[in-house]
């Protein structure tokens, strides 16, 4: 018999345009941004509450844990979804709501138990009791501004839990006051758990969850990523607090090094598999402005829709998109299982989920793209369609390069857009690594690659820094045609796949070092090699290279498939499941 | 809705009592001040127009013919001034107790009618000094009250709501207030205005539901009013048009609300 019953509940909240107040709250929070400006702080969120059950709520800060507890006391409207209550809730979320400064501490008692929805003749019941309890004594008739904020917490506390109740609500608020009084505040805790009352903690406290509550919830990112024993979830808590750990120790046992690259059959492109429980209506690309498309610009915002229909009730599924560009090279492939996402089962019906790429980081060209509906295990799909759309990115294809990454070059000088003017031409795919040149005219010394605390290192992390620091020599003879000739630094795939370029003017003669950064490296974990040369634009030949002598490696802490992260976000709306 | 009302009256009970007591609890004179500010206000217009500007009315006391005015119309501005901002001024209750929002409003309108009432009884006194009997229509003067209530309480909706969203709403509620006092006859009487503005003013002027129910209060109040009233006053403006007014800005105040209140949550912390 359930208490309260959530139902794909979610709320979303309005950015505006002035976003001074919001822009605190919004810094370093990955939310779910959708079109219209908004974003969802919670989505999708299923669960019963039953009765005499004590559920703990565990996640990050700004996991959407304070969201879901104001959605269930009400006191924050819903976006979707439903919430059906059978029973009286109090909310011990913000202490003493509503106190007046002026008024004594008797007085507040009234008008915070009105608030709170107690009748005047239980406040009257009960008012010995909540002096008692809040240890105010005689100080009940001096002003609360008198009160030091021990005592206002106390009270605020005391009222709160003399309200009649089925479900209590409480946000990392048993921490009240001293030592004393949490221990009395855990006695009574543990006494209503006694009478068999629900209970409903959000904390981020692992112990209290373990040894407290019946249940556990994991909240991230506003989706619940699981919900299980408590021991399961804390255990999977203390997981994702690790993963990112990890990354800021730089430890690496648990790292992900190395990527699927290739399209497994370019054959069977164009074709569809799966059981069929869930059929792919519809794919359809949007630009940023919201319209139908297959042709989009460099680094433009897009947003692939997979409208689908479930023809039965599917459990443990989670969605993909890969994108592979012409030759089979596999661009990028997320699911949202690899993204951490626990989808919700879903009932029979129609719905859709979306991929959202705040920057297409891919060079002009054509590509293709496969939309999937998997199982848990990716064994069987309940329908694939394998690289059966197309997108083209506009412009004109640089040089076989695949992707179009954000670079600097350190120091001043002109790097002009790598055009045909000054760019290498080369090749798709590299071969033979390791020849270099060096002539008296120019030569290089080994490369450098340093991370974002610029130390000497050979692997990085996805969406980290890295510098490569470049030395080389060009003698004083080439002085009249300097203006022709141009550094240049390649980074490929260990399997020759060319993924970006760029060239730098040489401005003089002697001993030169030039620094490339970049900001955000998103390439996905595996081997790259890098190559340097120094390109002669008038005669179209190097006066010295070395060719992939230099390598690093990339690594993350999140499995993923292809070449390059690519920001993104999922949204999905599945068929909801009627109960009764 | 009404049974929400009856259901948290302590809870209202509980808002308008803090309302008055912020109000009243510093000053000295403390609650006097409602009974000396309408009062004063009163007597610096007596002084002003009937004695300098010889503004006059015949058979009662130009003193009592403000009074009657200016204490409904306290209670109607300052009703409508605090409302406005009822809901701003409480997004720390909003946003963390769960609780009908549309108490909030009426625990203003609840603490200026709790505002009001003891003014009446000064001015009964006055009307003892003054040698004026009181008609036996006063009975009547409950139901006026809670035509005048309705009124209020239905524009307190509208205005407090559509302030969260609209943040110059307060500023219009001013001039709006202003128009509309010098638009009833307060500091002037009904007669001079038929005098001398053109008939079909007079006609939509008469169509101000607050016009007729300043009318109707002085119905009540004052006994030989009723036979001495103006002619363009009858029982269309005097009653009708009050009561269909406060009904149907009740009813659509509460719309409006119940409509706008799911975004109180994300425009309240902007």
């Amino acid at each position: 018999m359930h208490v309260i019953r959530l139902n794909n509940v979610g709320r979303k909240f309005h950015q505006f345009i002035n976003a001074d107040g919001l822009s605190e709250k919004e810094s370093g929070l990955k939310r779910h941004v959708v079109k219209d400006g908004a974003f969802w702080a919670l989505r999708n969120v299923y669960f019963n509450i039953e009765a005499a059950e004590i559920i703990g709520i565990l996640g990050r800060n700004g996991s959407g844990k304070s969201t879901l507890l104001n959605i269930i006391s009400g006191s924050l409207p819903l976006s979707e979804g439903e919430v059906v209550v059978k029973g009286k809730i109090s909310a011990l979320l913000t202490l003493g709501a509503g106190f007046q400064d002026e008024f004594t501490g008797r007085e507040n008692i009234y008008l915070n138990a009105s608030l709170l929805g107690m009748k005047k003749n239980e406040i009257d019941k009960y008012f010995s009791d909540i002096v008692e309890f809040s240890e105010l004594g005689d100080f009940i008739n001096a002003p609360l501004g008198s009160y030091s904020s021990g005592m206002k917490m106390r009270l605020g506390f005391s009222i709160a839990i003399h309200k009649e109740f089925d479900v209590l609500l409480t946000d990392e608020i048993i921490a009240v006051g001293d030592i004393s009084f949490q221990k009395k505040c855990f006695e009574r805790m543990t006494g209503f758990r006694r009478q068999g009352k629900s209970m409903v903690i959000a904390t981020q406290d692992t112990a209290l969850v373990e040894r407290f509550c019946s249940r556990g919830i994991l909240l991230e990112d506003g989706r619940i990523v699981s919900i299980g024993t408590p021991k399961e979830v804390v255990e999977q808590y203390e997981m994702i607090l690790s993963k990112k750990k990890i990354l800021s120790e730089g430890a690496r046992s648990q790292m992900v090094s190395e990527t699927k690259r290739w399209a497994t059959d370019m054959h069977e492109w164009g074709k569809r598999e799966g059981t069929r429980e869930v059929i792919i209506k519809e794919v359809v690309i949007f630009n940023k402005n919201g319209r139908k498309t297959s042709k989009v610009k460099r680094k433009e915002k897009i947003t692939i829709r997979v409208s689908f229909k479930s023809c039965e009730k599917v459990d443990d599924f989670h969605f993909g998109v890969a994108l592979f560009r012409e030759d089979g090279v596999y661009c990028y492939g997320p699911n949202s299982q690899f993204d951490g996402f626990a989808t919700p089962r879903m009932a029979k019906g129609e719905g859709y989920f979306e991929l959202e790429y705040d920057e297409l980081l891919l060079m002009p060209g054509t590509y293709y793209f496969s939309a999937a509906i998997w199982d848990k295990n990716e064994t069987f799909a309940y329908d694939y369609h394998k690289c059966n759309y197309c997108l083209e990115v506009m412009g004109e294809p640089v040089f076989g390069q695949l992707l179009n990454l954000s670079y600097r070059w350190e120091g001043p000088g002109l790097w002009p857009f790598p055009g045909k003017k000054c760019l290498p031409a080369l090749d798709y795919l590299a071969d033979k690594w390791g020849g270099h040149l060096n002539t008296s005219e120019a030569s290089f010394t080994p490369l450098i690659f340093l991370n974002n605390y610029s130390c000497k290192n050979s692997i990085f992390i996805t969406g980290k820094e890295l510098k490569v620091k470049i030395d080389y020599k060009i003698s004083e003879s080439q002085e009249p045609f300097l203006k022709n000739l141009f550094l240049w630094v390649g980074i490929y795939r260990s399997d020759g796949i060319y993924c970006h370029g760029c060239v730098k003017k040489i401005s003089s003669c002697g001993s030169n070092c030039e620094i490339l950064a970049y900001p955000k490296l998103r390439l996905l974990p595996g081997g790259y090699r890098v190559s340097v040369g120094i390109w002669d634009a008038n005669s179209a030949k190097f006066l010295a290279y070395s060719h992939g002598i230099n390598s690093f490696n990339m690594i993350s802490e999140k499995r993923d498939h292809g070449t390059v992260y690519l920001d993104h976000r999922w949204n999905w709306q599945v068929p909801k499941e009627r109960e009764d | 809705m009404l049974k929400g009302l009856f259901e948290h009256r302590s809870l209202i009970y509980q808002l308008a009592v803090r309302d008055l007591k912020i109000r009243y609890r510093k000053p000295i004179l403390s609650f006097f001040w409602m009974l000396i500010i309408p009062i004063s206000t009163a007597f610096i217009y007596k002084v002003l127009f009937s004695d300098f500007m010889r503004v006059s009315n015949g058979s009662y006391p130009f003193f009592i013919h403000l009074l009657t005015a200016l204490l409904p119309w306290t209670y109607f501005a300052s009703s409508l001034q605090t409302a406005t901002l009822s809901i701003l001024s409480s997004k720390n209750i909003i946003n963390q107790i769960s609780f009908p929002k549309y108490l909030l409003p009426v625990s203003v309108v609840a603490a200026n009618l709790i505002n009001f009432l003891p003014t009446l009884l000064v001015l009964s006194g006055f009307f003892v000094v003054f040698h004026i009997k009181i008609g036996w229509l006063i009975f009547l003067l409950p139901a006026v009250i809670l035509i005048h209530t309705a009124l209020i309480t239905g524009l307190s909706f509208a205005v407090s709501a559509l302030q969260v969203i609209h943040r110059d709403i307060e500023y219009v509620v001013q001039i709006l207030l202003t128009a509309l006092f010098f638009l009833t006859p307060g500091v002037y009487t009904l007669d001079q205005l038929t005098e001398r503005a053109s008939p079909l003013f007079v006609k939509i002027y008469m169509l101000n539901p607050l016009v007729g129910i300043l009318n109707l209060y002085r119905v009540v109040f004052i006994g030989q009013y009723i036979g001495n009233m103006p002619e363009e006053i009858n029982l269309i403006n005097i009653l009708v048009v009050p009561v269909l007014f406060s009904i149907s800005a009740l009813f659509m105040g509460y719309y409006i609300f119940h409509k706008l209140e799911t975004k109180f949550s994300d425009y309240l912390n902007i």
